[in-house]
């Protein structure tokens, strides 16, 4: 009956637009105010206790970070040197976006921010040499998904904090992954193109130029060395990265390009604070409604009809996998996370799946949901970019929707793309 | 009336970028400190988290002002203007006492922890000063969604 009141007033709270932290919120109150199991103070202190982490100040810093390049000037020259090492091969431009999104995902630990600040600029681009509007942004929607997958990543700091599992350790073992997601967007990109003659007669560009456009970005290129190369050398924790680059992006971007004023900073700080604190509202409601759920055994409750279905792990994960896809389709991938994670990761160990292994399943799973109707942040961004209906997109979004749902079972059932990494520097 | 337009325009995003940027000086300064200087600061990861804390309470008040919550809409959009127009304005009143509920409870938190006088272990922060953070974001909240459902309301006239 408990668990009827919980989950039967957040379903109806979500439905009439309550914000999903506080729809947690104020479901889990009524459950308190119900059964009188847990006090209302522990839900109180709770919204304090849950951030009151320095694993999640990454968080603000890595969006921070992110928009910092983004608006910087720094996506631009990206873009140039993508430009002018791979722009020659058939569906060069498209080439060139994934990999730039690659590059930016190892500075930015979100989607749309990827999307925005790749996509935007190479987008119009796109469409100005005769690629189909459709193609050029249903691909920029998608290769902005790997932001949350190469790290630094947003999602993986969430999952990291809710199950209990190394940051550090997860940011190494999303690595490989999510190189992985890359090159199997590339070679699609490449066969669909060879099909529409997309970007046929482009030019070589001499070792001079190539040389020009990476010095003309290596403070950029040096980002990831410095973010990734602290982390994997143990040298700084996630957050000390994330406040280097932070600080980094402002200097280079201020200083260096200087294509930064202060005014943008100002902008960027408090859009950065908002996004943040709308997603940590999530994380400390969703403490208490876990809480409650613990009490009432619900986690093993939901552990055990799942595996009564089916003794075999293959199916019990491709179950989870169908659920994630599902919830993504209609939930923030953050908030999926948050709410998810208590409940499927005793599912996941008891089937001897490893924890690590799981985040990565649940990181790509929810990246996904990042481009999958009705509710998907990337498309939403890229319609805007390439002004065509989320209708005509959506249509152009099933092919690339295959590809990444056959790189996450591959991820899914090979677990030693993900912790091959992990295992190699952790030792 | 001239500075309640200002707060009404500027209160929270002031201290949204303020606390954001002492944030990232203070974490860079701990890492700069420690590996250029040899000489690690005690002080700064403490504070920096304290001041998380307020990022996140005034935040969602932000977040509510800029109508910035991540929520599903999708449900509601099936419905005609007039009847959505209801639907939000219930949720509005929902969230309202859901705020309301923090804020008292929230004052008797911070009571109980100032009765106990416990001090944050680096700085000596009395711990008072870090819960008061929650029900300090909630009155801002309230006041936020006050103003949201009179603007729902007189959006009908």
């Amino acid at each position: 009956m408990v668990s009827l009141v919980l989950f039967g007033s957040f379903v109806i709270f979500l439905l009439i637009n309550i914000p999903i932290g506080i729809a947690l919120g104020i479901s889990s109150l009524i459950t308190i105010i119900y059964s009188g199991r847990v006090d209302i103070n522990y839900l109180v202190q709770n919204l304090t206790t849950s951030v009151d982490s320095f694993p999640l100040m990454a968080i603000p810093f890595f969006i921070l970070a992110g928009d910092l390049m983004g608006k910087g000037g720094i996506s631009k020259r990206l873009l140039n040197v993508g430009n002018a090492l791979f722009g020659r091969y058939t569906g060069g431009l498209g080439i060139v976006t994934i990999v730039s999104c690659m590059f930016f995902a190892a500075i930015s630990g979100s989607g749309p921010a990827t999307v925005a600040a790749i996509g935007g600029l190479v987008i119009p681009e796109m469409i100005r040499k005769k690629y189909s509007v459709g193609f050029s942004t249903s691909l920029s929607a998608t290769a902005g998904s790997i932001g949350v997958m190469i790290p630094p990543s947003i999602p993986m700091v969430i999952y990291g904090v809710s199950g209990g599992v190394s940051i550090t350790t997860l940011f190494i073992a999303g690595f490989i992954p999510g190189i992985f997601v890359g090159l199997a967007l590339i070679l699609w990109c490449y066969i669909s193109s060879k099909k529409n003659n997309y970007g046929e007669q482009e030019r070589k560009y001499s070792a001079k130029e190539i040389f020009a456009a990476i010095n003309e970005a290596k403070w950029a290129l040096l980002i990831p060395v410095i973010i990734l190369g602290g982390i994997y050398g143990g040298i700084f924790t996630p957050t000390e990265a994330a406040a280097v680059a932070v600080i980094y992006g402002f200097l280079v971007g201020v200083f260096v390009y200087r294509d930064l004023s202060i005014k943008d900073v100002f902008d960027i700080l408090k859009k950065s604070a908002l996004t943040t604190a709308t997603v940590l509202i999530i994380l400390g409601t969703a403490n208490t409604f876990g809480r409650i759920l613990t009490m009432e055994q619900i986690p093993m409750k939901i552990a055990n009809a799942i595996i009564s279905v089916s003794d075999s792990s293959v199916v019990i994960l491709l179950l989870i996998n169908l659920l994630l896809l599902f919830v993504g389709c209609f939930m923030d991938t953050t908030a999926a996370i948050i709410i998810l994670t208590p409940i499927l990761l005793p599912v996941a160990k008891l089937i001897g799946v490893d924890p690590v292994h799981f985040g990565i399943i649940m990181v790509v799973n929810l990246a996904i949901g990042f481009i999958t109707p009705p509710l998907g942040v990337n498309l939403f961004v890229a319609c805007g970019i390439g002004k065509i209906s989320l209708e005509d997109l959506s249509r152009s979004m099933l092919p690339w929707l295959v590809v990444m749902i056959s790189c996450l079972m591959i991820i899914t059932f090979i677990p030693e793309i993900s912790l091959f990494l992990p295992k190699l520097l952790m030792k | 009336m001239r500075i309640l337009k200002f707060l009404d325009e500027y209160a929270e995003s002031t201290i949204l970028i303020i606390t954001l940027l002492l944030m990232s000086v203070f974490i860079g300064l701990q890492v700069f400190m420690r590996y250029v200087m040899q000489a690690s600061l005690s002080w700064s990861e403490e504070i920096s988290r304290y001041l998380f804390i307020f990022l996140i309470n005034i935040g969602i008040s932000y977040g509510v002002k800029q109508d910035r919550h991540v929520a599903i809409s999708l449900f509601i959009n099936i419905f005609s203007e007039k009847v959505k127009k209801y639907l939000l304005i219930v949720s509005d009143l929902l969230f309202l006492i859901f705020s309301i509920v923090i804020v008292v409870h929230g004052m008797q938190v911070v009571d109980m922890i100032n009765r106990f006088g416990q001090k944050s272990p680096a700085v000596g922060i009395p711990m008072w000063v870090v819960y008061i953070g929650t029900p300090l974001g909630f009155s801002l909240v309230s006041l936020r969604l006050v103003q949201r459902i009179i603007i729902r309301i007189k959006g009908d006239e």
